[in-house]
């Protein structure tokens, strides 16, 4: 499994937002995507997913262009976590979860028990049984996150895409979905991610995109991208990378 | 936890078995309640009679009475129930919106300016029912093509709000005829028509609503599991590997057939569609494989109750489309109370 894109350019009809984008992304690989709001980070995710036309450039997906993949195909290989959102209809988590079968369930049937087994499963490894049957409107943001990871390991792609999965939720359960997405890599499973904290990062990344309006910035690993210099270049304001005792690196904002 | 989710699956099957089974109670009495007195002894001799070929001893105007006059309206009580229920559920689920009803997309507004217009023209009444149903599917027609051919819109926002401006233009086309047509025979008739009622149902109209509801209907019910992805966001939906495009103009064709065949032979009758899905919600819960079999069987079994009950409660025939939320609306207050799930 392995996704490519060359000398991508992705945006709107009226718009292009991003030129001459080019990476690689194997299984078992975690990408992290940085950078400012409006820097096209949904765009290039929405054009990874095929939900939008590329404007330029090539997506090959195990060397097939994106193109000529059915919707249905490409779901058993690309899966799409949005932000966690609270839905108009309170099914329950593992209704929810179940909804990641769909490329598997016939066009009029309804999910087998096989697909009933992957999902307890899936809901299994996210920690969540314990709330499978509760409404998935009631449950905490964090909750609501790990559903979906879990709807979209339902799926049963082998690469995840996810657009700011730990935004707008507390620090406990922004740790425990960055753990989560170090797991999933560990498991074989390719994951681009976005966030708005450099830190994440280095957190659980093999690579770093750093994405601004125009396209790319730079690409590479944490220690050789996440510095003050291009971090000043990416967001515009002064931040220290510090180095703790043990080695792990840190982004602080420069007093003053 | 397995184990768990095998039991409310039972419970809610249940919970399905039991409504139908309400379901043949109340066409028991249906058959039995009435002007003409007819026994339950008499309903069983004349449908042995009737399955055997053999000759009865009932007076044959009990059999007219049954076949000709109660046995059609009961199919059509429980036809137009099923229908309005069930396309109002799906439209609710495919709009995100619990406010919804099947109307959205102006069906009914469009069969009703086909049926005043074919009341104006004084045509029979074949021909009102015929210019009702072709009304309100070239209305969504008209509402569909306007509103998926302004681009860069949410396509939902877009084709209510098409819907919601169509539906204003046909009330005022309505208004016009109204104020137009002849005080004295047109008007009442237009009043009643737009009232709601089964009462003119003959066994020649089943022929063709019947088939037109099925043809709505089927592909509604095999289509239940997967209208729970209409409910996500578009982007979520096809990165699930849903052609959302082809399932929505699906659904909006099923809706408008089933709703148009029923609007046409009983004019508009309201409440129905608006709320019976938000009953079956609560009973059965959100998820539309459990849901929408119950909203089929729930709004026959209400319509079919309200109609008897308006055929029967007073010496003249109360309009049942106004009987549907006089009734309708306390009960839905207590289930709403009675209820742990709310709205959604």
């Amino acid at each position: 499994m392995k996704l490519t894109a060359s000398e991508l350019s992705y945006g709107y009809p009226d718009r292009t937002i991003g030129r001459d984008l080019s990476f690689e992304l194997a299984a078992g690989e975690v990408l992290c995507v940085l950078g400012p709001n409006g820097g096209g980070k949904t765009t290039l995710f929405r054009t990874l997913l095929g939900l939008l036309e590329p404007r330029g450039g090539k997506i090959l997906i195990d060397d097939l262009p994106l193109g000529a993949w059915s919707r249905r195909e490409l779901a058993k290989v690309i899966g799409y976590v949005p932000q966690a959102h609270v839905g108009s209809f309170s099914f329950t988590v593992r209704e929810m979860v179940l909804m990641g079968r769909t490329a598997h369930v016939g066009l009029f049937a309804t999910p087998a028990p096989r697909d009933r087994d992957v999902t307890d499963r899936a809901i299994n490894d996210l920690g969540i049984a314990h709330l499978a049957d509760r409404p998935y409107t009631q449950v905490s943001g964090g909750e609501r996150q790990l559903t979906l990871i879990a709807r979209a390991l339902a799926q049963g792609s082998s690469m995840l895409i996810m657009d700011e999965p730990t935004t707008s939720l507390d620090f406990g359960n922004q740790v425990l979905v960055l753990g989560q997405i170090a797991a999933l890599a560990r498991a074989g499973i390719g994951v681009i991610f976005s966030t708005h904290e450099p830190d994440h990062a280095f957190r659980c990344a093999g690579r770093v995109m750093l994405l601004r309006p125009g396209g790319l910035l730079r690409i590479g690993s944490p220690e050789e991208v996440v510095n003050p210099d291009s971090l000043h270049e990416l967001y515009g304001v002064s931040v220290d990378v510090v180095q703790l005792p043990d080695r792990r690196r840190v982004c602080v904002p420069a007093p003053g | 936890m397995a184990t768990l989710s095998d039991g409310s699956a039972r419970v809610r099957c249940g919970q399905l078995a039991l409504w139908l089974a309400v379901l043949a109670v109340l066409c028991g009495v249906a058959l039995l309640a009435g002007r003409y007195p007819i026994g339950p002894a008499d309903v069983l001799t004349i449908l042995a009679a009737k399955l055997a070929g053999g000759p009865h001893a009932i007076p044959s105007t009990m059999e007219t009475v049954l076949f000709e006059i109660r046995g059609p309206r009961i199919v059509a009580a429980i036809t137009v129930g099923a229908a309005l229920a069930t396309a109002g559920a799906a439209y609710q689920g495919m709009f995100r919106n619990p406010l919804v009803s099947p109307d959205i997309l102006g069906v009914s507004a469009g069969a009703a300016l086909g049926a005043v217009l074919g009341i104006f023209l004084s045509l029979n009444l074949i021909a009102i029912q015929g210019i009702a149903f072709v009304g309100g599917l070239a209305a969504v027609a008209v509402v569909y093509v306007i509103g998926t051919s302004v681009r860069g819109y949410d396509p939902i926002l877009t084709l209510i709000l098409a819907g919601v401006v169509i539906g204003t233009f046909l009330g005022s086309c309505i208004a016009l005829l109204k104020y137009l047509a002849d005080p004295y025979n047109q008007l009442p008739a237009i009043t009643f028509w737009l009232l709601g009622s089964l009462a003119a149902v003959s066994p020649a109209d089943l022929e063709y609503v019947v088939p037109a509801v099925l043809a709505g209907l089927v592909p509604m019910y095999l289509l239940r599991w997967r209208m729970n992805l209409l409910t996500l966001s578009d982007d979520e939906a096809r990165a699930l590997g849903v052609n959302t495009a082809w399932l929505r103009i699906t659904i909006v064709c099923a809706a408008t057939l089933m709703t148009a065949a029923s609007v046409a032979v009983s004019g508009i009758i309201g409440w129905i569609g608006l709320l019976i899905p938000h009953a079956a919600r609560m009973i059965a819960g959100p998820e539309f494989a459990r849901m929408l079999p119950m909203s089929m069987v729930l709004g026959a079994c209400y319509l079919l109750g309200v109609d008897t009950l308006a055929r029967t409660m007073a010496e003249i025939e109360m309009p049942p489309g106004v009987l549907t939320a006089m009734i309708g609306t306390p009960f839905f207050i207590w289930l709403l109370a009675a209820s742990r799930r709310g709205w959604s």
